[in-house]
């Protein structure tokens, strides 16, 4: 098989999985995560109560992609099973965001312990740039891996809500910066999302009957 | 007689492999290509991914199995049963002859 016959294959296989990530519930997720984020930061600035709760709700944020598909997308798209290539490249996405999620923590953690030497001029602005820095380029791989562009857009958008926050706690007078930042980002992800879901909804309608029709 | 026969206008036409029929109608073909490229599907993926309606998508795929190139296969998901189709290993050989064959046949007009 040639080059040209091989990419038509993929096209095929691209375009098979790109139909099951077209419901907007990861996204949804992620949107999820950005706001909790944002009214638990709200909560620690404004000292209305313990804030380490709110992480709980990030821990079920999966449920929201387990249900909707469960529910709404396969009774809509029906079951398929991709072939050894995806799912290795899933494994791969994987091992990206465990990795990325650890290196982010060690960066926080050495920075926090003071071991990275950062001058204080900008030290309000270095971790949340390299935090920044490190959430796009994991959302954008995550969207390189599952073929969904809309990942670049939301990595952008905690990039941007991550850097928003010393900018804003600098020149502006919010009593919950952080709080301000994350949840606008967690809506506009969701309102994004919500557009995607719609989408879906209307062009996969429910089935009124079982479309397991018998083979003749 | 095989000597009264008319000489071809591309004598390397009688080498080039046949075009597989069964493949070569496009709702078909179309349907194989899906399945090559997954592990397998249930038939409400398979007529989103092809556009097909229930009862064009239902007979391609029976005539698909009668050539022994698709098997149905029965699981259950929960309490409920749930049918998957995928390629055979034939259906998978014959998929790959089909494009070999077609590229030999294009490249002779070349």
């Amino acid at each position: 098989m040639d080059t040209n016959e091989e990419n038509d294959l993929q096209a095929i296989e691209r375009r098979a999985f790109q139909s099951t990530q077209d419901d907007g519930f990861l996204e949804l997720q992620f949107g999820a995560i950005l706001i909790i984020l944002g009214i638990t930061a709200y909560i620690d600035d404004t000292g209305i109560f313990n804030h380490y709760y709110g992480y709980l709700f990030i821990l079920a944020s999966p449920l929201i992609v387990l249900l909707g598909k469960r529910y709404i997308t396969l009774p809509r798209l029906g079951r398929v099973r991709f072939g050894l290539d995806r799912q290795m490249r899933q494994a791969k996405m994987t091992l990206i965001l465990v990795a990325s999620v650890l290196a982010g923590l060690m960066i926080f953690i050495l920075g926090a312990m003071g071991v990275i030497p950062i001058p204080n001029t900008v030290r309000p602005y270095v971790m949340p740039a390299i935090i920044a820095g490190m959430l796009f380029l994991t959302l954008a791989a995550m969207g390189y891996f599952m073929n969904n562009w809309r990942f670049v857009i939301i990595g952008a958008v905690f990039a941007g809500s991550e850097l928003a926050i010393p900018i804003l706690r600098l020149h502006t007078d919010l009593v919950s910066p952080a709080g301000v930042a994350l949840t606008t980002g967690g809506v506009l992800i969701t309102i994004m999302a919500a557009g995607v879901l719609a989408r879906f909804l209307r062009d996969h309608p429910r089935q009124e009957f079982p479309t397991e029709a018998p083979l003749a | 007689m095989p000597e009264d026969r008319p000489p071809a206008v591309i004598p390397a036409i009688r080498t080039t492999p046949a075009i597989d029929r069964i493949i070569h109608e496009p709702a078909r073909y179309q349907l194989m290509a899906v399945l090559y490229v997954i592990e397998s599907a249930d038939f409400l993926f398979l007529r989103n991914q092809t556009g097909m309606t229930d009862g064009n998508l239902s007979s391609h795929l029976a005539k698909l199995e009668k050539a022994g190139y698709v098997q149905v296969k029965k699981e259950f998901v929960g309490k409920k049963p749930h049918t998957m189709l995928e390629l055979t290993a034939k259906g998978r050989q014959a998929f790959d002859a089909y494009r070999a064959a077609m590229q030999a046949h294009l490249e002779l007009g070349s």
